[in-house]
């Protein structure tokens, strides 16, 4: 398979005035074409921040200070506006976690879906006003035509995250990025836009980025897994692999709070806090909540260990031979 | 929102008996009366407001006849309600302090000019405030941002009183191009109507800079970039729709406002404007007419919120399609 | 922040943090009370008495007798500018207290018992707001006479109902919270949960309102006596020397820029505070 998206040790960093705070704290991956890739983790775990970086959406308070991120053969963090703003939308669709904030309110949406095609300058009106009502026909919005003169608040939530669908897959993309989409959905809702995502990602034969709190919306969606904990990755993997054969004591946690993986369920929180990122542990980020802690881990951070083909994992259980 | 206007036209009609009705009953209590106030400036022998004694007769065939119109001998309640016939049928009589010309004559001649003036300032605030507001929120905290908003501080704290001045002076010194004082011709509204502006020029850009601000935070911004969107796009296309919109509330008050609250600023310029009227009839104890200013400005306040609200109400389709 | 009980000194000692991290604002803060300090010993450190006349000095140009030159009765402009301080100060803070303990319990009374009591006081709150204040101000002024308790009753007659709008507004908001709940569980009567839980929670937007109104009364009045109706004369004030320094502007202009500067002045540092209050009450995480 021909590779997409390569990130080489990406690091993100907020300036606030309580000190610097590292979002992202040295991450790589691959993304080969057609492949799902899963990133999952708790709040805060710096999911959003490490996806935002490919497009250079950070806040403004936000720094990539080291990486490097290439996507379909161009080094993204050395492109001009220009050259960015031509990939944005066209050949990266994102899909945000709030579809509730995420649409502008006095827009109308059959507008709002049209703009990626008129801003890249794809086609005509017209043609943008015809494949309009077609995307939202396809991602599942009944009477199209007529919903399109309508404004976001006249949508339900569901709907308008197919609205955002939409609009993210209106030009074809070769990478859509959904942002926990489903997040906050109601539990039948979620399990139709994460469907309505297999779907068009076989049609369209595109790569996804999903990220989610969810274990079990992972399962029969993703090729691949990312586990993160505060900023870090701790475990990597084909999703079977990570999900049968968990080797980061993280991410036993994390199954342990979903029991059954067939039934759809939020994250139980994990006993223990999520350690302040602006003065984070030393060594690894889990030893303060880890029953498996050792004196290494206090000092000294573990690399990620192969624990399988493909199949990684940060923690010194796995590597101390 | 038919049926919201009639509502609202109701609740209009029912603050300005309410308006009246207190306006009424303070006005009947102020001590001193028009032409006791008249006599004493006569008798000090002070010029200005003071009348001359062929003019405090006529001003005592006036208050005869407004005695007789407003029968001191009657009940309160009737009098209130000779009032408000008056009102409701543009039949209020002569004023004290012009006695030549009835009230309904003063107000529709002087309206005119401070609704004119007030809406050339508005209109010039606009053109000015808006851009500049919105070059200090894309600027953000650089020198163009800093030297905007220390103009919006000072402006919005020099009363347009004393703009009123500088602006004479200016005019009348250094580029003695336009008249500072007069009234008749076109140009005579330029000085008065710029010493006005300068005020809601600093109210409109701070307003902008704070509302594009904000709207630059927004999810739906990220997205407008996400999308592919360029500057034009994004700031243009989406961004400023959503801070405009409600700029609009603000400037029905801040119409109104500029129709009454120059009061010195037309006296400053001699402009006869519905102002200078109310501070003069104030001044000498005109009763009947400020009665009837404050009604009528009451009802343009009023008219003008509900012109502001019509306006949002086609502006933002939250509103539009949620009341339809 | 949800289960608070009652704010403590931990949220006024945040506010402060952020506040001083805001330059203007300590600068308008600073200002604010030498400007207040100036007021109230006007009757001491003012020079000559307001009202005392120098016929042998009229229109003199500021010079180290008379630091701000004097008017045309040859009063002293400088001791006049400390009293007209003082004038302004005393409507402000007066005008101001009065707006405060109406609209503070009209709205916490609006908010609390809701219901038929909110709807009759919001609907006076609205007709109130839709009269042309300043035109009543000056009725008032007439009716009631010159004076400052008149000019107080005046200005706080028409400024009450946005105070009691804000208070009504935060009170609601309140109201619902875990902790008045708990305090009514417990048993605690309506005034003692009214002021006692309620009022501290929802003080910080109010002193910023009050902040924030201030510079506006003072405008007020100087309006007022611009036009003859502030304090009785020959009690200066900023209004009645800004229209008497009008005339003058082209001759003597220090007589113009003198009170209009203090005017300004005292305005803008008062603005200040307000805008480093919002933004220290709204940056609250
Ligand atoms: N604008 C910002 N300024 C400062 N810190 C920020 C900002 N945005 C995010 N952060 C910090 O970066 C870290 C990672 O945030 P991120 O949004 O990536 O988390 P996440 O994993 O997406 O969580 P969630 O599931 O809640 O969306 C968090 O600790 C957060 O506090
Ligand atoms: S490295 Fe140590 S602390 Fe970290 S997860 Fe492994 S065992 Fe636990
Ligand atoms: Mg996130």
């Amino acid at each position: 398979m021909d590779l997409l998206l390569s990130i080489d040790n990406l690091n993100v960093y907020f300036y606030r005035s309580e000190g610097v705070l590292k979002a992202v704290d040295g991450i790589s991956y691959n993304l080969h074409k057609g492949e799902v890739l899963g990133i999952v983790g708790e709040s805060g775990s710096g999911k959003s921040v490490s996806v935002l970086s490919i497009v250079r959406l950070l806040p403004a308070n936000g720094k990539i200070v080291d990486g490097s991120i290439s996507f379909d053969g161009k080094d993204i963090l050395k492109l001009s506006m220009n050259e960015l703003q031509d990939i944005r939308g066209k050949d990266i669709g994102f899909v945000f976690q709030d579809p509730m904030s995420s649409l502008n309110p006095v827009i109308t949406v059959g507008q709002q879906v049209m703009e990626p095609l008129l801003w890249h300058n794809l086609c005509s009106r017209e043609e943008a006003y015809k494949r309009a009502k077609n995307m939202l026909g396809m991602v599942g919005i009944p009477f199209p035509e007529e919903r399109m003169k309508e404004y976001p608040f006249q949508f339900s939530g569901g709907m308008r995250q197919r609205v955002m669908i939409a609009i993210a897959l209106i030009c074809n993309p070769k990478l859509l990025i959904a942002d926990e989409p489903t997040t906050s959905l109601d539990v039948t809702t979620q399990a139709q836009i994460i469907r309505l995502l297999k779907n068009m990602r076989s049609e369209l034969d595109m790569s996804v980025i999903l990220i989610t709190h969810n274990l079990a919306l992972t399962s029969n969606f993703c090729d691949r897994l990312i586990i993160m904990y505060a900023s870090n990755m701790m475990e990597t993997g084909g999703t079977k692999d990570v999900l049968n054969t968990p080797s980061h004591p993280y991410t036993r946690f994390l199954l342990d709070a979903v029991p059954d993986i067939e039934v759809e369920k939020e994250l139980v929180p994990i006993p223990g806090t999520i350690p302040d990122l602006i003065n984070p542990p030393e060594g690894c980020k889990f030893h303060p909540r880890c029953p498996m802690s050792m004196d290494i881990c206090r000092t000294e951070k573990p690399p990620l260990f192969p624990v399988g083909d493909g199949h990684y994992s940060a923690c010194w259980l796995c590597g101390r031979e | 929102m038919t049926q919201y206007i009639i509502k609202r036209i109701g609740w209009i009609i029912f603050n300005l008996l309410v308006l009246s009705l207190i306006a009424f009953i303070l006005i009947k209590n102020v001590p001193g009366s028009f032409l006791e106030l008249q006599i004493l400036i006569g008798q000090a022998g002070t010029m200005g407001t003071g009348l001359t004694i062929s003019e405090v007769e006529k001003v005592r065939g006036v208050e005869t006849e407004m005695m007789k119109r407003w029968g001191e001998d009657v009940p309160l309640w009737q009098q209130y309600l000779t009032f408000i016939k008056g009102l409701v049928t543009l039949d209020m009589g002569p004023s004290f302090r012009w006695p030549t010309q009835t009230i309904e004559e003063i107000i529709a001649n002087t309206f005119p000019v401070s609704f004119t003036i007030a809406i050339l300032a508005v209109t010039i605030a606009i053109i000015i405030g808006i851009p500049l507001g919105v070059l200090a929120a894309l600027k953000q905290n650089s020198w163009i941002d800093y030297l905007v908003s220390a103009l919006v501080m000072v402006v919005s704290a020099i009363p347009n009183y004393v703009m009123a001045v500088f602006v004479i002076f200016l005019f009348s010194f250094w580029i003695p191009i336009l008249p500072t004082y007069g009234w008749g011709q076109p140009k005579n509204y330029i000085l008065p109507v710029l010493a006005m502006s300068f005020g809601p020029i600093g109210s409109i850009a701070g307003y902008m800079r704070t509302s594009l601000l904000d709207a630059l935070k927004q999810d739906y911004i990220r997205t407008a970039w996400a999308k592919g969107g360029t500057e034009r796009h994004v700031i243009f296309g989406h961004a400023m729709k959503n801070s405009l919109i409600p700029l609009v509330t603000i400037l029905g008050p801040m119409i109104s406002h500029l129709i009454l609250g120059t009061v010195f600023v037309e006296g400053m310029f001699g402009v006869p404007g519905m102002g200078q009227y109310f501070s003069q009839a104030a001044g000498s104890r005109d009763y009947p007419l400020m009665m009837a200013q404050t009604v009528i400005f009451g009802l343009i306040l009023m008219i003008m919120n509900l012109i502001v609200d019509i306006i949002y109400f086609f502006l933002d389709p939250r509103i539009r399609v949620s009341r339809r | 922040m949800g289960n608070k009980k009652r704010i403590g000194r931990s949220y006024w000692s945040n506010i402060w943090e952020k506040f001083k991290r805001n330059k203007l604002a300590v600068f308008g803060l600073i200002f604010v009370c030498i400007l207040i300090l100036l007021g109230i010993s006007a009757p001491w450190l003012a020079p000559y008495p307001y009202d005392e006349v120098h016929y042998e000095a009229v229109w003199t140009p500021p010079c180290r007798e008379f630091l701000a030159g004097t008017d045309q009765l040859g009063r002293d402009i400088f001791s006049r500018l400390l009293y007209s301080l003082r004038n302004a100060i005393i409507v402000g803070l007066g005008a101001q207290s009065l707006i405060v303990v109406i609209g503070l319990t009209l709205g916490l009374i609006a908010g609390f018992y809701g219901g038929k009591t909110d709807n009759i006081l919001m609907r006076i709150v609205d007709i109130v707001y839709s009269f042309p204040s300043y035109l009543l101000n000056i009725i008032l002024v007439l009716v009631l006479g010159r004076g400052y308790f008149s000019i107080f009753v005046a200005i706080a007659a028409t400024g009450w109902a946005g105070m009691a709008r804000l208070v009504r507004g935060q009170t609601l908001s309140t109201k619902s919270r875990d902790f008045v709940e708990a305090a009514r569980a417990s048993g605690a009567g309506n005034n003692r949960i009214m002021f006692r839980y309620i009022l501290p929670n929802i003080i910080g937007p109010v002193i910023y309102s009050i902040f924030s109104g201030i510079p506006g009364v003072m405008l007020v009045e100087s309006g007022l006596s611009l036009i003859g109706l502030g304090v009785r004369p020959p009690m200066p004030s900023w209004g009645l020397m800004i229209s008497e320094g009008t005339g003058q502007f082209l001759y003597n202009p220090y007589m113009l820029l003198a009170p209009a500067g203090m005017l300004v002045l005292t305005i803008l540092s008062f603005n200040f505070v307000a805008f480093g209050l919002r933004d220290a009450l709204s940056a609250r995480e």
